[in-house]
This record gives structure tokens, C-alpha cells and sequence, in this order.
């Protein structure tokens, strides 16, 4: 007998059981598929009252936000305000067709309107697409801008370059465009080694990537230098967003000497991770790469919106329709209510937690190795028995873990950020001290190994996992599996 | 000066505590590494869209403020519009778990032992999707059906190692837009093959499928609403050695028409139809299922079952070597951040009706009600039958004796919101309108439809 903490939902199907109703109709049907209608389809059969239990049961099993500080480090996991789910799910946002007649969608479009606005000022550009769904894919549209630009320009680059520290999304995203990604040195101290990036820097490459505060958490300042090695040569520097939630209303990437920026909505503007998404990663340009923007754009015409299909140069589309549009109308309502002075103590807050506790644990014996310098909204950690203390504060502790082996094998990448209260942030500290203890001292874990376990299930066998992959639940009454078969007599009947 | 800030519950008194602990006298202390020119000096400058209430606004000002912007949205339409986005019906049990903050809050399931709960979720997903596209693995989500449809053609192509790809000129203008927009960067060669009668021209096709094709995409229904691909579309394709990609944008025509019944290697699209509503255009539910042979270069995430130490069943993250944050430029994309809480709305979507209740809804009030509709409109004066001699979902495409920009204007009045003027992507199709049906209208609705457009083309619509 399988030992489930929940019943996959395919286990509670019975014939006959339903959850949906549909309205009665006399239509007269017809048989328009003949033997090209498929055969069987195998979806749960169950009542509402059991879907109602199943995901409320699943829900239970994951350790959620709402309870527990989230420091995952990089990911900037801040509170989400529900205000903000309400506002998204009004009826005239939702149930809106993306081809509607312009007259109809006004509201949307200021939104959007406005949005694009505030995100240019906080970063420093001159305009931003809201069309990527996530941070990657501003990348990938940032690096498009930037390759058509070149074009344009007739020059020839083929490479993008980035800091080891980078995330990986970005040499995946310079990669998979078919551009040639080189990595830059860091240096000790944690930046970017100037002297290796003058020496890459060559006429051939296109794009310096760089995310400032780095994921070591700190501001590597020498930016100016950079973007005059970058900008000396004719490149582009590009800004990861990731870590803008350190720096609102402090700095302004476009000030830094930036040229095109990602925004990372779900980070830094509070708008819900929801599992893996969705999120939004808005892209914003310099003036003179403007012109080379996805279309469509949201322009203002006297006391109307608009949508411009019509920008000079305009690399295409990167998403059907105009953007993950609740996810923004989040991130609006978010600026909306925290305001200028706001949006600078949510970064100035953030700050000052990631240095209390880089701080307060580095005076209890946690080893940093950047320690000697002030952190932005984060810190790393380095540990020996990192894979150990991040499980046993979620296994013994109910904490969620940070970030572990990112950006280095052994680190620990702690964010707390501005929405913890003071006493959590001591709370996850204390536990992380005696987490640490016990993997020191056998007694203390004996005493540990008596309490209560948190997580509903022991630690995974990842091993046989990722060796013996079972990816979906085979079907119980499986007959027709013969694929070759069934598509030669569904051939010989249409 | 506000004290308070909403959501940082950071006192002046923590504060304090907090900048003695770290041994700074004040906030900007820590931000020294900023050189001195480079900072800004001044609040950000974000003017108010509301006249005479600055930012930041209150709880109930912005309440209030959101309220009258989604009214100045006009929603409360009777839809006869589809193209890609689909006015389907989204049961309430969907929308009140999409707002647990169980399944709202968590980030991606990195973490097996403390995120059960979204893997098992996404297995069921994957299940579910593979059972209705005969295929054996699903990723779990991407951002939409355009991004798949580009997702998919690289991931044919790293499969057969050759670079050209082949795409139908009947596929959703704006997905071969952006994939166009991608495909200008690196060594491809797109080729596009036209349209005969309202499918892809497959004389053309064949012609143009050679040893240098990685695959083929077809969308099915395609952007007129007609089916392809249940002929020798796979046959030919596979002569060459090359993957058969099934492009499904109305992912609710699953229910009716299986892909593998008719040689389709890899399944890709939108599945918004199952639970998530149009939302303007997104966040919808991009998707690939592939054969299990093919599945170390699918991108996204992937969920596996496995057991833990004491083996009880549980569930993991499958094929890390994948993904970008362990093989970096040598990932098979760049995805990160994807679309699992649209997958969560599917699988309560598809539990909720069900094999019965989906094959229902697709059958009778889509299908068979887009077919009632035709009957009557393409009787019309002037909205005569076009690509006569298809099988078609829930979209057709008629005639229109108006400028059709002009006739959905005039039916605005009527509170309903008209097809798509085809002519907008298709600028040899001019004059001819896409209309969809589904569920949210009955034949009541398609009846008043017919009479207003009769009426009209009597009256005229100026």
C-alpha cells in the first residue's frame, strides 16, 4: 500500500461522480468529428466537495509565506497584500478581451499607461515594454533590443558578457538568442575585476549584463568605471533588476549609466510569486533605443489611450496580446499606495535588516565571507554543512530556507526583506544558531531529534528521483496505448 | 510626513536598535558603496493619476480609484470574439483556491520537503495534460502559447540537430510574430507555407519539409477555427525524419480531438481555456507535452514522483541539468519564473468537469453551438460561407457586407462585442470576420446575434 500524505485526486475518481453543471439547451447536434473524435478521455471524476478538500489538503503541505519569513535570498520574497489580489480580480480587469474596441479599455490602458511612467522614473529610463512575463524574459528582450540596435547600426557583435556572480538565467538567455556568453571575473572583494573586464571588453561584444547590488549582495562601486569601459567601446550595459528592492528612490540604474533595465515585478513591487509564477518583467531603454521597443506600446493621445502598433524599429512581439496584465495591475496598485517616499523606505528597510543580520550572526560565529563590508537588502553566508542547517530549520525550526550553493558552493544567501518585523528576524537568527549548535554538539541534536517534525515528509530521496523519474500517474484501466494502431484506423476513417 | 509606511513594520525605535547593532549612526551609511554623484538626491517624482489626491493613496482611495478605472473598462459584454483568448467560464472553486495564500505566496518548489503541496499540484497537472494530448511528459507551464510555440521549435531542434523550421501561415498571426521576433537572433531559417481554402496549403508543405527540417508546426484549430492536421500531415513529415509539432491555442478542442491519434511528436500552446480568465490578454498558460524519449530537452519545470527516507510518497523537481540555474549557457532555455499558479486553475478546471463535463462543454456548447450560429449568420445577406468544406471548433470565418471595424462599433451599442476583422492580420482576408462561441453564449445570444447582423445589413451600419 503507497503511504500518501494526500490521495493523488485520481485515486478519488468514481464513475458517476461530477462537480459540474451546464446550462440545459435543445440544440440540435450533430456528428461533425466522426471517427477523428477521440476515444477516451481520462480527467478525475469527482464532486466539488472533494476537490475542495484535495487542494485544501495539498495547500496545507506547503509551508506558506503568510506564516513564516521567507529569506529567499535573490528572490526578494516580501509580503504580498491581498489588497492587491482584490484589485486585480475586479470584473472589468478580468473579463476584458485584449482585441476589444479601444473605447472599451481605457481604464486598462492608463493603468498601463501610468505603470510605464512610474517604472521609468524609479529606474532612470526613458520608456519600458510591460510585455515579458517574467525576469528571464526581459532578458531575453533586452538582449534582442540590444542586437537590433547593432544591426541597425551595422555593426557586428556577437557576444554578451556577464560576472560569474550572475544568475543563470543570465548566460542562458545570451545563449539561447545565439549570442556568445563570456564570463567576467569577480574579484575579491566581491565585484566585478575591472582589470578582466577591460581586457574582454573587445568591438565585438554587444552587451555588459550586470546585476547591481550583485548576488553577494553587495553594490559593487565601481559602477561608474564599468559603464565607462562598457560605453568606451561602443557596448550596451544591461541591468538584472533582480536586486532593484535594495535601491528605490537611492539610486537610478539610469543614472548609473544603464541603458536597457529588467524590473522584476514579483521581487521588488510585491506582486505574488504563486508557486513559480506568474510574474512580470517589464524591460526599459535609454532614449536612443526607444525606437526598437516590442509593440504595441501605450501611448496618450489628448485624454485617450492608446495602443501604437507603429515604432520605428521595433524588434516584433516577445508575448501574444500586451503582458501578464493582472501581475501589472498589481505592481501599479503596489506604487500606487506606498508612493515616492514609500518606495524609498521599503528599500532603505530592506537594507537595514540584511545588515542586522549579517551583523548579529556574524558576532555569533557565522562566517561571511563579504562580511567586512556593508550589504544591500542581502547577505551571504558561507557554511560547511550548508545542505544540513538549511533542512533542519525547516525539518526542527518550521523556518523556510534561504538560498543555499548560490552564488558559490556553501553560501547561504539571506534576504530578509523590509516587511519582516524585527522580532522575526531575531526569531529565524535564533534558530539558525541553534540549528547550528546541534550539528556541532550530538547532545543537542538528541534533544532536537525529540521535538516535533515540521515538514510532512522526511527528506526526499532525491537520488532515486532524478534516476528513476515518474512524471505523470499512469492510467488505471490503460487498454489503448498502442499508438501507431489507433492513429492508422483514426486515418483510414476520417 | 507620513511615519508609518504600509507593510514595513520596522518601528523608529527597531530602526534605532537595528543601526546600533550594525554600528552605523544612520540609513545612509550603509549605502556608501553608491558613489556620492551617481546617488539621487531628491524623492522619485510619480505624479497622481487621480486629480487633487497625491501619492501614496490610502487603502480605500486606491480601492476606490481601481474600482472606477476596471468600469471605465467596459466587460459586461456578450463575447463573439476568441483569436487566441477565450471568454470561457471559470468556476468559483477555481478562482477561491487561486487565492489561498498556500498556493499564492510560495515561490518555485526548489525545496521538496516544504513545498508538497504546489509538486503534487503540478504532477496532477502534468497528468492531466498528457491524458488529454496522449503524450508522456508535460512541463510545468510556460508564460504563454506564443513563447511555447518558440520553446518548442528549439527544442526540435537541438532533437534533430538542424536549424530550419517550417511554420503554417494559419497559425495565430501574433504567435508567428513573436516568434519571428526570436528567431532573427542565431542561425535559423523560418519558412512559412501558405494557406489553401483556410488550412495550410499542404502541396506546398511537402514541398517545402526537406532534410534540413527540424519540424513542422501546424496549430489545430487553427486561427480560423478549422481543424488540421487529421490527414498525412504526420506521414510527410516524418518522410524526412523531422518532429511533427501540434500547435492547440483553444486548448479546449483537447477534449474532443487527441493529437497522437493523428502523429503528433510534441503537443504545444495555450491552455487558458481551462480555468483562467482573459485578463486583457494574460498571465494565460503556456504548455509542451513531449514523448518521454524527447523529455531531457523540454523546457520548464518538470515534477517527479519519488519517496522520502521513510518512503512515503513524494514529489521533486526532474532534470535540474535542464534548467538555467545549473548548466547556465547550456540550459535548453532560459525559462525561470513560469506560470504554475495558471497550471493550479487548469487542474481544478479539468477535475471540476471532469472527462464528461469536458466533452460536454467542448462538445455541445462550443462546438455544436458555433456550428448553430454559422448556420444562421452565413444565411445572411453578405456573410456568406468562406474555407467552405472544413470541420470546424467553436470559430468560423463568413463574409461581411460592412467594414467590420465599423459593424463591431455598431454592435458595441448592442452590448456585444463582435469577431475579429480578419483583415487586421490578413490583409488579403479583408472584409471577412472570425466569430467564436463559446459557453457563456446561448442560443438566445446567437439568435439576438443573427438578427441585429440581418438587421443591419438591411439598415446599413454608418
Amino acid at each position: 500500500m503507497e503511504k500518501e500524505n494526500v490521495k493523488l485526486i485520481f485515486k478519488e475518481s468514481q464513475e458517476g461522480r461530477v462537480a459540474y453543471s451546464l446550462p440545459k439547451t435543445t440544440i440540435e447536434t450533430k456528428d461533425w468529428l466522426g471517427m477523428c473524435r477521440r476515444k477516451d478521455l481520462d480527467l478525475p471524476q469527482v464532486s466539488e466537495r472533494q476537490i475542495a478538500g484535495h487542494y485544501q489538503n495539498l495547500a496545507e503541505l506547503n509551508f506558506c509565506p503568510y506564516s513564516e519569513m521567507d529569506p529567499l535570498g535573490s528572490c526578494t520574497m516580501k509580503y504580498n497584500p491581498p489588497l492587491m489580489e482584490s484589485i486585480a480580480s475586479l470584473p472589468g480587469f478580468l473579463g476584458l478581451h485584449p482585441y476589444q474596441d479601444e473605447s472599451t479599455i481605457q481604464g486598462s490602458l492608463e493603468a498601463m499607461y501610468f505603470l510605464d511612467l512610474y517604472l521609468s522614473e524609479i529606474a532612470g529610463m526613458a520608456k519600458f515594454t510591460l510585455q515579458p512575463s517574467a525576469g528571464a524574459h526581459g532578458e531575453s528582450t533586452g538582449i534582442m533590443i540590444g542586437g537590433a540596435y547593432f544591426r541597425h547600426k551595422g555593426e557586428k557583435r556577437s557576444k554578451v558578457l556577464a560576472p560569474d556572480s550572475a544568475h543563470g538565467t543570465n548566460p542562458a538567455s545570451v545563449a539561447n538568442l545565439g549570442f556568445e556568453y563570456e564570463q567576467v571575473n569577480s574579484n575579491e572583494r566581491g565585484w566585478v575585476d575591472l582589470a578582466d573586464l577591460e581586457e574582454r571588453m573587445t568591438e565585438d561584444v554587444a552587451i555588459f549584463m550586470l546585476t547591481n547590488p550583485n548576488t553577494y549582495g553587495l553594490f559593487d562601486p565601481n559602477i561608474d568605471k564599468i559603464a565607462e569601459i562598457i560605453h568606451r567601446k561602443g557596448g550596451l550595459l544591461y541591468y538584472d533588476g533582480a536586486n532593484l528592492n535594495a535601491i528605490m528612490g537611492k539610486c537610478r540604474p539610469g543614472d548609473l549609466g544603464f541603458d536597457i533595465v529588467h524590473i522584476n515585478l514579483h521581487k521588488t513591487f510585491g506582486t505574488p510569486h504563486a508557486m513559480g509564477g506568474p510574474g512580470a518583467g517589464p524591460t526599459g531603454v535609454v532614449e536612443k533605443l526607444k525606437d526598437f521597443l516590442p509593440v504595441p506600446t501605450v501611448e496618450k493621445k489628448g485624454e485617450k489611450y492608446t495602443l501604437n502598433y507603429t515604432v520605428t524599429h521595433t524588434i516584433g512581439k516577445v508575448k501574444a496580446f500586451y503582458g501578464n496584465i493582472a501581475v501589472l495591475k498589481k505592481a501599479y496598485a503596489y506604487i500606487l499606495i506606498l508612493g515616492p517616499e514609500g518606495l524609498r523606505k521599503v528599500s532603505e528597510t530592506a537594507v537595514v535588516h540584511a545588515n542586522y543580520m549579517q551583523e548579529k550572526l556574524k558576532k555569533r560565529g557565522f562566517e561571511f565571507p563579504y562580511g567586512d563590508q556593508h550589504c544591500m537588502h542581502e547577505c551571504v553566508m558561507r557554511h560547511e554543512n550548508i545542505d544540513s542547517l538549511g533542512h533542519l530549520l525547516s525539518e526542527r525550526f518550521k523556518k523556510l530556507q534561504a538560498t543555499i550553493h548560490f552564488p558559490q558552493a556553501y553560501f547561504y544567501m539571506i534576504e530578509p526583506t523590509e516587511t519582516e518585523t524585527k522580532e522575526s528576524l531575531d526569531e529565524y537568527i535564533e534558530s539558525m544558531i541553534d540549528a547550528d549548535r546541534a550539528l556541532r554538539d550530538p547532545k543537542a541534536m538528541e534533544e532536537l531529534e525529540k521535538g516535533r517534525i515540521y515538514t510532512p515528509i522526511l527528506k526526499v530521496n532525491t537520488r532515486k528521483g532524478m534516476a528513476r523519474p515518474c512524471l505523470i500517474e499512469k492510467e488505471e484501466n490503460d487498454a489503448s496505448h498502442d499508438m501507431t494502431k489507433l492513429r492508422e484506423r483514426a486515418l483510414r476513417d476520417c | 510626513m507620513k511615519d508609518t509606511i504600509p507593510y514595513i513594520a520596522t518601528t523608529k525605535k527597531d530602526l534605532l536598535e537595528m543601526l546600533a547593532e550594525i554600528g552605523v549612526r544612520e540609513i545612509n551609511d550603509l549605502y556608501e558603496a553608491i558613489p556620492q554623484s551617481l546617488r539621487l538626491n531628491r524623492e522619485l517624482i510619480l505624479p497622481s493619476p487621480i486629480e487633487k489626491i497625491d501619492l501614496p493613496l490610502s487603502e480605500i482611495e486606491l480601492r476606490g480609484y481601481m474600482q472606477d478605472t476596471s468600469s471605465r473598462n467596459k466587460g459586461t459584454y456578450t463575447y463573439f470574439l476568441g483569436a487566441g483568448c477565450y471568454n470561457h467560464y471559470t468556476p468559483s472553486i477555481v478562482d477561491l483556491f487561486l487565492k489561498l495564500p498556500q498556493f499564492y505566496t510560495p515561490y518555485t518548489p526548489y525545496k521538496p520537503e516544504t513545498n508538497q503541496g504546489t509538486l503534487q499540484a503540478m504532477y496532477e497537472y502534468q497528468t492531466m495534460m498528457c491524458r488529454l494530448t496522449g503524450l508522456e511528459v508535460s512541463n510545468a507551464s510556460l508564460y504563454d502559447g506564443a513563447t511555447a510555440m518558440v520553446e518548442a521549435a528549439k527544442m526540435a531542434s537541438r532533437l534533430t540537430g538542424r536549424n530550419e523550421i517550417v511554420i503554417s501561415k494559419s497559425i495565430h498571426p501574433e504567435y508567428r510574430q513573436v516568434f519571428n521576433t526570436y528567431f532573427r537572433y542565431g542561425d535559423w531559417n523560418v519558412i512559412e507555407v501558405g494557406i489553401d481554402n483556410g488550412k495550410t496549403d499542404l502541396k506546398e508543405l511537402e514541398q517545402k519539409i526537406s532534410e534540413h527540417t527540424a519540424a513542422v508546426i501546424i496549430q489545430s484549430p487553427n486561427f480560423f477555427g478549422i481543424l488540421e492536421g487529421m490527414d498525412y500531415v504526420a506521414d510527410m513529415v516524418h518522410k524526412h525524419s523531422s518532429l511533427y509539432i501540434n500547435l492547440v491555442v483553444e486548448a479546449l478542442s483537447l477534449a474532443l480531438i487527441k493529437p497522437t491519434d493523428f502523429g503528433a511528436d510534441i503537443v504545444a500552446g495555450e491552455a487558458q481555456s481551462f480555468g483562467n480568465h482573459m485578463s486583457f490578454g494574460g498571465p494565460h498558460l503556456g504548455f509542451i507535452n513531449c514523448y518521454s524519449k524527447h523529455k531531457s530537452r523540454l523546457p520548464g519545470r518538470i515534477v517527479t514522483k519519488t519517496e522520502d527516507a521513510d518512503g512515503t510518497t513524494a514529489y521533486m523537481l526532474w532534470g535540474a541539468a535542464r534548467e538555467q540555474h545549473i548548466s547556465r549557457d547550456r540550459a535548453t532555455s532560459n525559462i525561470c519564473s513560469n506560470h504554475a499558479l495558471n497550471a493550479l486553475a487548469a487542474s481544478i478546471y479539468l477535475s471540476w468537469y471532469g472527462s464528461k463535463g469536458l466533452s460536454e462543454l467542448a462538445d455541445i456548447h462550443n462546438m455544436q453551438m458555433a456550428h448553430y450560429a454559422y448556420e444562421k449568420i452565413h444565411k445572411i445577406t453578405g456573410y456568406e460561407a468562406t474555407f467552405r468544406g472544413n470541420r470546424f471548433f467553436n470559430e468560423f470565418v463568413v463574409g461581411c457586407p460592412h467594414d467590420v471595424g465599423t459593424l463591431n462599433k455598431k454592435l458595441l451599442e448592442y452590448d456585444i462585442v463582435g469577431g475579429l476583422d480578419l483583415g487586421r492580420f490578413y490583409p488579403e482576408y479583408k472584409d471577412r470576420i472570425l466569430f467564436c462561441i463559446t459557453e457563456k453564449a446561448d442560443q438566445d445570444d446567437i439568435d439576438e446575434l443573427a438578427d441585429i447582423l440581418e438587421y443591419l445589413s438591411k439598415k446599413g451600419v454608418e
